[in-house]
């Protein structure tokens, strides 16, 4: 039995931690690009 | 800016839907005999494996429209729709091809076998899926390269059906289709069922918020390359 729970818990924290890493991936992704974008069009204007 | 938070609105709405989904399977789901299950409790993973599988036959289909949209019609959307689709059948295939494991550890005594269909097709899927988002990654975008992705991505979806159908035709250990025309009928409790369907409503609404934030993204990345071009010729001028 306790080692069933075990099992349960290593899928659950396995799923959960793929979700959030992926999101987490996709969040710092996001927030690279608009930072990025943001310099650029500081710069156009300038120019 | 606003599909931003469009997306981030549904990503959060799906977190907590298939958060509900989880206690519910794990405290409200009814329990299964420990004579009949070796597992009685791992038995629980299933309310978030199968939510998470019909979640990847939905982007492998996504994938599959993606696919056939830039063979025929050279559309950028659907060059954008796959790339997105193949990150997303990739993040649920993961969950399905490494919780169903565990459960069999749990049940059978062994994570895999290699004789059962089902399972040997959706890992072949989960690892298409990972070849298309690592060659996206790794190599540089030509017709060329979009072509022979889009005709692998468009192979990959054949095995969608072949795997649903898996455990009809060669059943050795992974159970039989609990939805859709090969399902036995009142083959699962009424609220085992209620769990996993309120489970892959917040799958869907995660994954919609997933796809709406990266297509932001790839948007986005365009406009910074345009804008670079720009500033190069700028400095070359």
């Amino acid at each position: 039995m306790a080692n069933d729970i075990v099992f349960l818990g290593i899928a659950y924290t396995a799923m959960i931690g793929l979700i959030g890493w992926f999101s987490w991936q996709l969040y710092v992704r996001m927030s690279h690009v608009n930072k990025r974008l943001e310099a650029v069009e500081d710069l156009l204007e300038k120019k | 800016m606003a599909n931003s938070k469009l997306g981030i609105s549904f990503l959060i709405s799906g977190l907590g839907v298939v958060g509900t989904g989880l206690l519910l399977g794990l405290f409200y789901a009814p329990s299964v005999s420990s004579e009949e299950w070796n597992a009685p409790e791992a038995y629980r993973i299933i309310f978030w494996h199968v939510p998470a599988a019909w979640t990847s036959f939905i982007t492998f289909g996504m994938l599959f429209v993606g696919s056939l949209g830039w063979m025929w019609k050279r559309k950028e959307w659907a060059w954008k729709l796959s790339g997105i689709s193949a990150e997303l059948s990739l993040l649920f295939g993961l969950c399905v091809v490494i919780s169903g494991p565990i459960w069999g550890m749990a049940e059978w005594g062994v994570p895999w076998d290699w004789g059962d269909v089902r399972l040997n097709t959706y890992a072949v899927l989960s690892g298409l899926a990972l070849y298309l988002v690592m060659s996206r990654k790794s190599q540089p975008d030509s017709p060329e390269f979009r072509d022979v992705y889009s005709g692998i991505g468009l192979f990959g979806f054949l095995l969608v059906p072949l795997t649903y159908f898996a455990t009809i035709a060669w059943q050795v250990r992974h159970p039989a289709p609990i939805v859709g025309p090969a399902a036995e009928s009142n083959s699962v409790d009424p609220i085992i069922y209620q769990v996993w369907l309120l489970s892959f409503i917040g799958f869907l609404l995660l994954m919609i918020g997933q796809a709406i934030l990266s297509s932001q993204v790839y948007e986005d990345e365009i406009r910074l390359e345009k804008l670079q071009t720009i500033i190069d010729e700028m400095k070359e001028g």
